[in-house]
């Protein structure tokens, strides 16, 4: 069989694929081979579907509990499932709002999600829209 | 067997990109005003009432802006450009075939489904649900009728953004009621003439004789003509030609008066069509500077000038075609009243561009080696932490010629900085 130099990156489902450097002997295949594992890549692991993927910037700490502060920055899924206890971008009144999607009897509203401060719960309107839905968060840490 | 194409657009492309993260452009009227916030070129419904037309400058525009409150924004191509990506993403799942027409215009490969206007239908909702951009899309045996239904689509709302014009008993409905100058490809000259000859709608263009076609506009309306009888003339993916020439030009926001300030954005521009060079595997042989006052300032003096050079040896390399530009820009700097002229316009052009393996050899090519790595590594860094991370001292950091852009919006997608903020 011949083999072939792969000279340029290969492309699959739009990832460029990380070549084995390593030469391939058509002897005993090498021990390591088994071990060598793809470069770890949380931001893949995050966003699901890049197409419907945007990030977004938080200001405030109405979602403490689950783990989203002020300052983080999210990333936002227009085609993740809107099911209850998700947190949600939602736009009411035409401000966008980040808050867990709940529902009372037969009405949904949005809730906060931090027992150390009191914020309202904001009921879901006709004109209400969920704009989508949190995928993940990331945030850093001072390094100096 | 017809082949089924779609054409997919988004009406006021740029208006419903700038209203996914803003949504109190909801319901209002909005404008975006081409480069150097000139004149509008997207509108919003509600803009399109108040009767602002396309292309209308903005200066003649003021008072209906304020008196109506219309939203203007300057054009913010890096977000534009973005979404119109990912809405391509989208199309990608529904049609093993696409291909880009315009930022907002695709014509997709729709053989082989069945119900297309549910499958049309699908499509429409996903791109809604998933970029949050109304897209209507027509279907057709022609690129020309795709276009056709696509319009109608836009706008009658009874076909809730999708028409399947494939039926032909629907063609022959639709096609007397649609204008000939609505036709792509019929502009407002060739109107004239047939309506001079008594074609007035696609129907009459449709039947017209192919003969007299040709005659009274030359083989692309003969070719219109057999596009609306459902004979696909213009194919699927037609592959682009070999680039002969780029231009890189830009209005500057103030007026340029020294040559050095002229010079900085011929630099930025000479330095641009080397990276686009580059990033195509070219190099040019010839390239032309050219520059000018504001035409329509007819009391200010007026000057163009323009010079071109040969590049001996071709080349892609930013040093050479500065250097060239600047030889240019000199030659053609006016003598005398210097500094009378307010230039608002610059511009680079290559031409005679060939693949790099193609150029011609000369018998003086000087060897230098270190060229091509010099040139990648510039590449690389400005890919890498940004455009114009590292420029040729004559570019200078202070860009005062730079596009006027008072009114644009955040890079919302491609710049941390730039972030929508949710509270």
């Amino acid at each position: 069989m011949p083999v072939h130099r792969v000279e340029r990156p290969v492309v699959a489902n739009g990832f460029q694929m990380r070549l084995v450097t390593m030469p391939v002997s058509a002897g005993f295949p090498s021990p390591a081979g088994d071990d060598l594992e793809d470069e770890i890549d949380p931001m893949a692991w995050v966003v699901r579907h890049p197409a419907s993927t945007f990030w977004w910037r938080v200001e405030g700490d109405c979602l403490w509990d689950v783990g989203i502060r002020d300052g983080d920055i999210i990333a936002v899924d227009r085609a993740g499932k809107k099911r209850l206890g998700r947190a949600v971008l939602a736009v009411v009144e035409g401000a966008v709002t980040a808050k867990i999607l709940r529902k009372r009897g037969d009405q949904y509203y949005l809730a906060p999600a931090n027992s150390n401060e009191q914020f309202p719960d904001i009921e879901l309107t006709e004109d209400s829209e969920i704009w989508g839905v949190i995928a993940g968060v990331v945030r850093r840490y001072d390094l100096a | 067997m017809k082949k089924p194409i779609a054409i997919s657009d988004s009406a006021n492309f740029y208006v419903s990109a700038e209203r996914i993260f803003d949504p109190t452009l909801k319901n209002v009227p909005v404008i975006v005003l081409s480069n150097n916030d000139g004149c509008a070129v997207a509108r919003s419904d509600e803009a399109k009432a108040l009767g602002i037309k396309m292309g209308e400058p903005l200066h003649l525009i003021r008072d209906k802006v304020a008196a109506h409150g219309i939203r203007v924004f300057s054009s913010n191509y890096t977000l534009y450009g973005d979404i119109s990506k990912r809405i391509v993403e989208v199309y990608e799942d529904f049609t093993p075939n696409v291909e880009i027409y315009s930022i907002d215009e695709c014509f997709l490969d729709f053989t082989g489904f069945k119900d297309r206007t549910a499958h049309a239908r699908a499509l429409r909702s996903e791109v809604l649900k998933r970029i949050g951009v109304p897209v209507r899309v027509g279907i057709a045996s022609s690129k020309t009728l795709a276009k056709c239904a696509n319009d109608v689509a836009k706008k009658n709302p009874i076909f809730a953004g999708v028409l399947d014009m494939m039926d032909e008993t629907l063609a022959d409905l639709i096609l007397p009621m649609v204008p000939v100058g609505d036709i792509w490809g019929v502009g407002r000259q060739t109107q004239k003439k047939l309506h001079g000859v008594g074609i007035y709608t696609a129907a009459d263009l449709r039947g017209m004789p192919l003969r007299q076609a040709r005659t009274v506009g030359t083989v692309v309306l003969e070719r219109t003509v057999l596009e609306l009888q459902g004979e696909p003339c213009l194919s699927f993916d037609e592959v682009e030609p070999q680039r002969k020439g780029m231009a890189v030009t830009r209005s500057a926001g103030t007026p340029m008066t020294d040559f050095d300030t002229l010079f900085q954005a011929i630099t930025a521009h000479a330095t641009r069509a080397a990276e686009k060079l580059r990033r195509h595997g070219l190099v040019a042989g010839t390239l032309t500077v050219f520059y000018h006052t504001n035409r329509h300032r007819q009391d200010r003096p007026q000057y163009s000038g323009s010079r071109s050079t040969r590049l001996m040896p071709m080349s892609s390399d930013t040093f050479d075609l500065v250097n060239a530009a600047r030889r240019c820009a000199q030659a053609a700097w006016p003598k005398g009243k210097v500094g009378s002229f307010g230039f608002t316009k610059a511009g680079v052009l290559l031409d005679d561009l060939v693949r790099f393996e193609d150029r011609p050899r000369t018998l003086f090519d000087v060897a230098r080696p270190k060229s091509a790595a010099l040139m990648s590594a510039l590449d690389r860094v400005n890919d890498r932490f940004g455009k114009k991370t590292m420029v040729l001292a004559s570019e200078r950091m202070k860009r005062p010629w730079q596009l006027r852009a008072d009114h644009r919006s955040p890079r919302y997608t491609t710049r941390l900085s730039d972030l929508p903020v949710v509270r």
